[in-house]
């Protein structure tokens, strides 16, 4: 095929990925050089307020004072993250084990268990947490009825219950890669280790743990990069209250109405998401390196 | 055979055992069949059997990778019912290999050392010793990928070795590798046997495999033991039709019992037997009788002692194997094909053509009477 022909063959590809992929990825670095229009959208001037704004503020006099209020949402989102990844992978890995060792048939229904709250809209399955959560909700009626305590708890609203909502929410995404992962393994090499006197906390340690470390990090990334992102588990959990990088964002472009700080903010999470990938993707390929 | 290995007694032992699998759609199945089985210390035993007949399952359960559904496995007369495999002093080379992929050779022989709490230093040492054994000196630190399959195989032998097991399993070690390694691995497990003085069960479907480097061996079938003797025993004196079939080439005649040591073939032929029949022969409607390819003779004159029992015969196919010329014959008087082996180097020029009428004599001496 020639050149012309292949480039004609490929234009709808280009295209759609142009249109819908890279011009918007496009517009939020322009937009956020650009100033704030106070009715929505921006106004076409350069401007490098958004970035300061992450940093400083300007206090009565007009000068800029450092404001930590913006470092500590992201700190705090990337801290909510990584518990949630933590949390995911505590509860995900031994799932994803006892799913690899089900007969071939039971593993298809299990696997599709799992997937099942996919299925639901996932702003309703995150009200269904408040339902569960506060302060007259299953948790706290159930242990009154008990009568375990005299109070309702404060369950609701904390960065308890994001953490929980977070978790709830990405597991699938830790399960499924581990499980691919440990479904590879060769029983044999199972059987191996009990024949060399390993039990079965020695096996998983040293066999199946480091056999399955590819679906691991895989799941860990794709369980961390958009709990980073998220903003309905923080609005709906946390009460708005304990704001995320998510939520930050989205307010900028909907209360707020700053596009450039928004796109700003985007820009810089966007930038840490593809940091942490990079890590990744450079440790993976120097792994692979001992064994070729 | 004191010679060659093998302290009776003191072994491992297989009491009635059974183990009975669950298969789909309800139905059960028997891979290991009510199994008694004494196996001696220090010796090569072979479990010799065709695919499905249960060796594997029996490995597995003396493993204890599987449950006996009922019967015991005892070593050194202690039960090991109930341990599971990490605590039997008992290893396996399998069919696979089963290394480890994300350990180096070395990390590998050293996984059972390091799990039963050795120090690394000496566990250093014996990785090295093993390693020497095996003909691997100095790849310990590769990666199992990095090898050439005989090579895996030796890295598993070595990393079972390691532990010195009182009992070295070995499930169809050889048969991932190419016949010219296979026949070098042959010598080199009987030499390891023989220098290690480990009782080693060895699983195979091959008899060329199993006469060679057993001591002792089991022809199993369906879950049964059918025989259990030295390679010559076996060869020799094969006890049913089954391991007469299965192990080297059998010509099997069929005829009824006749006058005590004779047996009426079909037609009017009669075969005399090297000894009057057993009484449960002699009842039996029908016998089976075994000859060995190599014993069967061609002789010029019908004017032989009877035990001879020479028939004429008409030469059908010639087969020349290099060593030997296999001579395939129709026998007119009991209507039977009878394979016969000649060795080239003792009949020279002497090797009948296609359509030669020669005569052929089955010796009484060499006659099996098989099990009815």
């Amino acid at each position: 095929m020639s050149r012309a022909a292949r480039s004609f063959a490929l234009a709808p590809a280009i295209m759609t990925i142009g249109v819908f992929l890279v011009l918007p990825l496009l517009l939020v670095p322009v937009a956020s050089f650009m100033e704030a229009n106070p009715w929505g959208g921006v106004r076409t001037a350069f401007s490098l307020d958004a970035y300061i704004q992450v940093l400083f503020e300007e206090d009565f006099t007009g000068e800029l004072v450092f404001n930590d209020a913006y470092p500590r949402i992201v700190l705090r989102s990337l801290l909510l993250a990584a518990v949630t990844t933590a949390l995911c992978l505590l509860a995900g890995f031994p799932v994803a084990y006892v799913i690899a060792l089900q007969p071939k048939t039971r593993q298809g229904l299990l696997l599709l268990l799992v997937t099942v709250p996919f299925w639901t809209n996932l702003l309703i399955r995150t009200y269904s947490w408040i339902m569960i959560l506060r302060d007259e909700g299953l948790i706290n009626h159930g242990l009154e009825a008990v009568g375990i305590i005299d109070a309702p708890l404060r369950l609701l609203y904390t960065n308890g219950a994001i953490a929980v909502g977070l978790v709830y929410t990405f597991l699938p995404f830790m399960v499924l890669p581990i499980y691919a992962a440990i479904e590879r393994i060769d029983r044999g090499l199972i059987e191996a280790a009990h024949d060399l006197y390993a039990n079965r906390r020695a096996m998983l340690r040293r066999v199946v743990l480091p056999l399955a470390k590819p679906g691991i990090i895989a799941g860990s990334v794709l369980v961390f990069v958009p709990a980073l992102g998220s903003f309905i588990a923080p609005a709906l959990l946390g009460g708005g209250k304990h704001l995320m990088i998510g939520s930050l964002i989205q307010a900028q472009f909907g209360a707020s109405r700053n596009w450039p700080f928004g796109s700003a903010v985007s820009l810089i999470l966007l930038a840490a998401v593809l940091a942490v990938l990079l890590w990744q993707a450079r440790r993976r390929s120097a792994g692979e390196g001992l064994r070729p | 055979m004191a010679d060659a290995g093998g302290v009776p007694g003191s072994g491992l032992s297989i009491r009635n055992v059974t183990k009975v699998f669950d298969s789909a759609g309800g139905t059960t199945v028997r891979a290991v069949d009510d199994l008694s089985l004494d196996i001696h210390r220090n010796e090569f035993f072979t479990l010799l059997g065709p695919s499905g007949c249960g060796k594997t399952t029996l490995l597995r359960m003396i493993a204890g990778l599987e449950q006996p559904t009922s019967g015991e496995v005892l070593l050194e007369g202690q039960p090991l019912q109930g341990l599971p495999p990490y605590r039997r002093p008992i290893n396996t080379v399998c069919q696979s290999y089963a290394l480890f992929p994300h350990m180096s050779v070395a990390r590998n022989v050293a996984f059972g050392l390091e799990m039963r709490g050795l120090d690394p230093a000496a566990a250093a040492r014996k990785v090295d010793e093993v390693l020497n054994l095996v003909r691997l000196e100095g790849l310990g630190e590769r990666r199992p990928s990095q090898l050439s399959g005989g090579q895996q195989q030796r890295v598993a032998l070595a990393r079972a070795l390691a532990n010195e097991p009182r009992i070295l399993l070995l499930d169809e070690p050889l048969s991932a590798l190419d016949l010219k390694l296979r026949k070098q691995m042959r010598l080199e497990l009987k030499r390891l046997q023989k220098a290690t003085g480990i009782t080693f069960v060895f699983v195979t479907h091959d008899q060329d495999e199993a006469l060679i480097m057993s001591d002792r061996l089991a022809v199993l079938s369906d879950g049964r033991i059918l025989q259990v003797g030295t390679p010559e025993e076996i060869y020799q004196r094969p006890r049913s039709r089954f391991v007469a079939d299965f192990i080297g080439d059998s010509n099997i005649l069929l005829g009824t019992p006749a006058a005590p040591g004779l047996l009426a073939l079909s037609g009017a032929a009669v075969l005399r037997l090297p000894a009057p029949m057993t009484a449960p022969q002699a009842a039996a409607g029908e016998l089976s009788v075994a000859i060995r390819p190599e014993s069967c003779r061609l002789v010029n004159s019908a004017a032989q002692e009877a035990d001879a029992n020479v028939f004429p015969a008409k030469v059908r196919e010639i087969e020349y194997l290099g060593a030997d010329t296999c001579v395939l014959l129709e026998v007119s008087s009991f209507a039977a094909e009878i394979s016969l082996r000649l060795r080239n180097a003792e009949v020279g020029e002497a090797v009948p053509r296609e359509g030669d009428e020669v005569r052929v004599s089955l010796p009484a001496a060499a006659l099996r009477v098989l099990e009815p």
